[in-house]
């Protein structure tokens, strides 16, 4: 629950402030996310992952069923991939590298400031 | 432990952030930095525009004084009206970069040679061939002479540059048109100086061509006899029909400079430098009311270029107290070039003259700071050149100037090893130009003599004007800046040492070629010889057309009761005038008894072909193999020559089959008989059968003319999904619909001017959105192909409710 949630925020706040700013506030974003909130280094991937991938995927989905894959065709013609749709995973998966590992940076990055419970004896 | 942990997380983070900002070479193909480009918020998707337009429609810009209004019609023609001249030449800057700004900077980056700055080290040659050849420095003489004598006009300039920087501060790196992003680069500021380079950049394409070493080269090979016979300077007097009519009357005292005794430096040259494109060139012909059915002017222009993606031409139409002038305007210049305004109509066509010539140097030693000259050792001026080059360190390059020019030739660029020939060009492209003064006051004539005094300024790249008035007058003038040559001056080779070879004078603009209503009631001209030999001055250039101008005045001399629409099929016309002064004497010297069959068919087609390169017959690419095969065997010994010389015209090669057969070129040195005309002719012939054949099992599944000429408009990147090909469409080089593969009618104008009024029609390959994702990027090029010409809306005032705008834009000042 507290994964998808982390999801969300961070693909919210991706698709409200990166018009905004530069792309790489994709990177930003869950960086600060992943701080602010604890989880594990895995689940700090994922929800960067997909908060980012997803919604970069989704949009450029979007933006591309407008256009009827007119211009994305061209480009992908020009990058020499063949198939349009390419592009549109390829900014899904690009996305979600790029803010998988500044989740976990910002996870690790809590944890330097947060000192680890004590384990009890007893439990 | 965490740190650690932390750490590397962080750096693998960082890394990956800038790698994906970052533009990569990968397996030796540039990568746009995938980060920024396949983000969906910012990269290429944002280019995907699902509007024809999407400028916010009210607009506060901090540089225009007064209310601005910009209309757009259906072909998204701008109509702007300003209430004065500065806000209406910065609003044209503002618009004209919203459609084109990516191609306005990037023509302007490629005369000043800076693309290594973009491409890196492969467009090295091609930037210091640029700088050597002086564009840059052309155009920075130009501006300064300009800002001096010109204060009030430069300051329109001021204008037109602030516009265009108004538009580039508003862009984030979202908004850039996909090249910058292709290339990973964004626009930089304009300036009144990028003008000036634009007018370089006119003349490198109009005035730079010439064959000076080739000749030389030529000469020193084979003699003085068979030079004559390769290039004459005017191959048949009967056939050439110039600009200015035969037995036109020159009534001024010329100024005449000798013939010295001269000898030419005798060298075998090695020419490197690209050339202008041989075929560019344009059409333009008037007619008066004494030709027309409703008794008013029509006029036409057509300019043959290099055909592109975005055009050439951006029309526009502007409106201020005193001006109102629609037309083709160049993007990144404040003017209409090619247009109208009430009351005239004017048009050009590049006026062919020899305006290059190269001076051989003698330098006293290896520092190279004085060179020879009249007996005297004269300092040389040094310009070291730097060349930023994208991931490779800057390279510099020295040019030595003398007062001839630029010393393109050296030890550092064009000479093979061992040999160093030094060759200073002398170009009227160097000196500075008022153009920008002419065009600015040719917008503004109401009437021929204006005009007349308008060009006076003229010192671009030489231009035939061909103009109409809503008066009734025709005229047209040979303008630009002619040095007085005596014969075959910088035909060949010059001596830079010798006094007597420098150009001694320029042609006072009055004894310039002109004709105001000839009798003939039409002024034509289509890049052929400018006069007949009555004029006194001499005139030469290695590159006169020969077929479009007599096809167009064969044509006018015996229309008449003509209308808009005749002039529209006259710029449209096929007529293939070589093929149809050599094909029946090629096909005759076949011996069709002997035939096969397939043989048979292929000289059934020519036969029955009616010289019309239309783009549904097969005629015309027959001959055109045929004719192809034919030049390439006759001039087998030109090619294939260790000194770089050149194949004649295709007029004068006509000429020596017909009268010439004993020509030793046209017998094939590499056998042991000896050829004769009819032999070429019919070795070609089998051999175009076999490449005919060949290409229909490899190619095509036909040999219809448009698919086999497969005419290509390219995106000046070269990248083919921007380019649009196998367009459906007639002509060819040398006929006047003059599109061949990668060349032809950049734009088709006419306009009827009578009875106080105007009327106009265009119609240009691209669209008017230079914008590769705009739903409109190249909308244009089917009409353009099959002839479907606009009609321009050309109103003093407009109605922005009215059907025909389709967009408008206020701008208020800030």
């Amino acid at each position: 629950m507290k994964l998808i949630i982390r999801i969300i925020v961070i693909g919210v706040l991706t698709y409200f402030l990166s018009s905004l700013s530069a792309w790489w506030i994709a990177m930003v974003i869950p960086f600060f996310v992943c701080f602010a909130f604890p989880s594990s280094s895995l689940n700090a991937f994922v929800a960067g992952f997909l908060g980012v991938g997803l919604t970069w995927m989704g949009y450029s989905w979007i933006l591309d069923a407008q256009n009827e894959s007119a211009f994305s065709y061209k480009i992908a013609a020009i990058m020499q991939v063949g198939d349009p749709l390419i592009l549109v995973l390829a900014a899904g998966i690009i996305g979600g590298f790029a803010s998988g590992f500044s989740a976990i940076s910002g996870t690790c990055f809590r944890q330097l400031f947060i000192k680890p419970k004590q384990k009890s004896l007893y439990t | 432990m965490k740190t650690f942990k932390f750490i590397f997380f962080f750096l693998v983070t960082l890394t990956l952030g800038i790698l994906l900002n970052t533009r990569l070479i990968i397996a030796g193909n540039p990568v746009p930095p995938l980060g920024k480009f396949l983000s969906p918020f910012h990269g290429f998707l944002q280019n995907a525009e699902n509007e024809a337009i999407d400028l916010n429609k009210s607009l506060k810009l901090s540089g225009v004084k007064e209310r601005v209004s910009v209309y757009f019609d259906e072909l998204y023609i701008p109509h702007i009206f300003a209430q004065n001249e500065e806000d209406l030449f910065f609003t044209q800057g503002y618009v004209t970069a919203y459609h084109r700004l990516w191609q306005m900077e990037f023509q302007l980056l490629a005369a000043e040679g800076r693309i290594s700055e973009l491409l890196g080290r492969q467009a090295l040659k091609f930037d210091r061939e640029q700088r050597r050849i002086g564009l840059k420095y052309g155009a920075k003489n130009s501006e300064e002479v300009f800002k001096k004598e010109e204060p009030e006009l430069y300051k329109l300039l001021e204008a037109y540059s602030n516009g265009i920087n108004s538009y580039i501060n508003r862009l984030s790196y979202a908004d850039y048109p996909v090249e910058y992003k292709l290339l990973d680069y964004r626009p930089e500021k304009w300036t009144p100086y990028k003008c000036f380079l634009l007018t370089s950049n006119m003349n490198s394409l109009l005035s730079k061509g010439e064959m000076d070493m080739e000749h030389t080269n030529a000469i020193k090979k084979w003699g003085r006899e068979v030079f004559e016979i390769l290039y004459p300077e005017r191959p048949s007097e009967e056939l050439i029909d110039p600009v200015i009519p035969k037995n036109t009357q020159f009534n001024f005292e010329s100024i005449t400079v000798d013939k010295p005794e001269v000898k030419f430096p005798l060298e075998f040259l090695n020419p490197v430098l690209h050339k202008q494109n041989p075929d560019n060139g344009s059409n333009s012909f008037v007619v008066n009311g004494e030709k027309t059915a409703n008794g008013k002017v029509i006029f036409t222009n057509q300019p043959d270029l290099s055909l592109n993606l975005p055009s050439i031409w951006y029309l526009a139409h502007l409106n201020a107290p005193n001006i109102n002038v629609m037309g083709a305007t160049l993007p990144g210049a404040p003017y209409v070039v090619i247009g109208f305004n009430d009351s005239i109509a004017w048009g050009n066509t590049n006026a062919k003259r020899d305006l290059v010539d190269w001076y051989y140097i003698q330098f006293k030693d290896e520092k190279r700071n004085e060179y020879l000259y009249n007996d005297n050792w004269v300092p040389t001026k040094t310009e070291v050149e730097k060349f930023n080059i994208r991931g490779d360190d800057p390279y510099y390059d020295t040019i030595i100037y003398t007062h001839h020019g630029p010393v393109v030739y050296d030890k550092n660029f064009g000479n093979p090893a061992g040999s160093i020939i030094n060759l200073a060009m002398k170009w009227t492209a160097h000196m500075p130009s008022k153009e920008i003064k002419t065009l600015y006051l040719g917008n503004k004539a109401n009437n021929y003599n204006q005009f007349v005094e308008a060009f006076n300024y003229f010192t671009g790249p030489p231009q035939n004007y061909s103009f109409g008035s809503v008066s009734g007058d025709i005229a047209l003038w040979v303008n630009g800046k002619f040095p007085v040559k005596w014969e075959e001056q910088g035909k060949f080779l010059l001596d830079g040492s010798n006094i007597k070879h420098e150009w001694k004078a320029f042609m006072p603009q009055s004894h310039n070629l002109h004709t105001l209503n000839p009798s003939q009631n039409f002024v034509s001209s289509a890049n052929q010889h400018a006069a007949d030999t009555t004029y006194p001055y001499y005139q030469y250039d290695y590159n006169y057309e020969y077929y479009r101008g007599r096809r167009i005045n064969d044509r006018l001399r015996i229309m008449s009761n003509i209308t808009v629409e005749d002039m529209m099929k006259l710029q449209l016309d096929n007529f293939n005038y070589n093929a149809f002064e050599v094909l029946p004497m090629m096909l005759d010297s076949l011996d069709s008894a002997s035939f096969t069959e397939i043989e048979g068919n292929y000289y059934e087609l020519l036969r029955q072909w009616d010289f019309f390169n239309n783009p549904e017959r097969q005629g015309p690419s027959i001959y055109e193999q045929w004719w192809t095969n034919l030049n390439n065997e006759l001039w087998d010994e030109i090619d294939s020559s260790e000194v770089k010389v050149y194949r004649p015209s295709w007029f004068n090669t006509v000429k020596i089959l017909k009268e010439n057969p004993d020509f030793f070129m046209i017998d094939n040195k590499t056998t042991p008989m000896k050829e004769t005309v009819g032999d070429l002719f019919r070795t070609t012939f089998q051999k175009t059968i076999k490449d005919l054949e060949n290409y229909l099992d490899e190619e095509g599944n036909s040999l219809l003319w448009y698919e086999f000429k497969n005419t290509t408009i390219r995106h000046l990147l070269r990248l083919n999904p921007f380019s649009v090909d196998k367009i459906k469409i007639g002509g060819n080089r040398h006929i006047i619909n003059a599109a061949s593969k990668r060349h032809g009618p950049s734009l088709r104008m006419v306009v009827e001017l009578g009875n106080g009024e105007i009327n106009a029609w265009g119609v240009y390959p691209g669209s008017q959105t230079g914008n590769t994702g705009n739903p409109l990027y190249a909308h244009m090029i089917k009409d353009w192909a099959s002839g479907k010409y606009k009609k321009l809306l050309f109103e003093k005032s407009l109605n922005p409710s009215s059907q025909q705008i389709v967009y408008s834009v206020i701008i208020q000042p800030k």
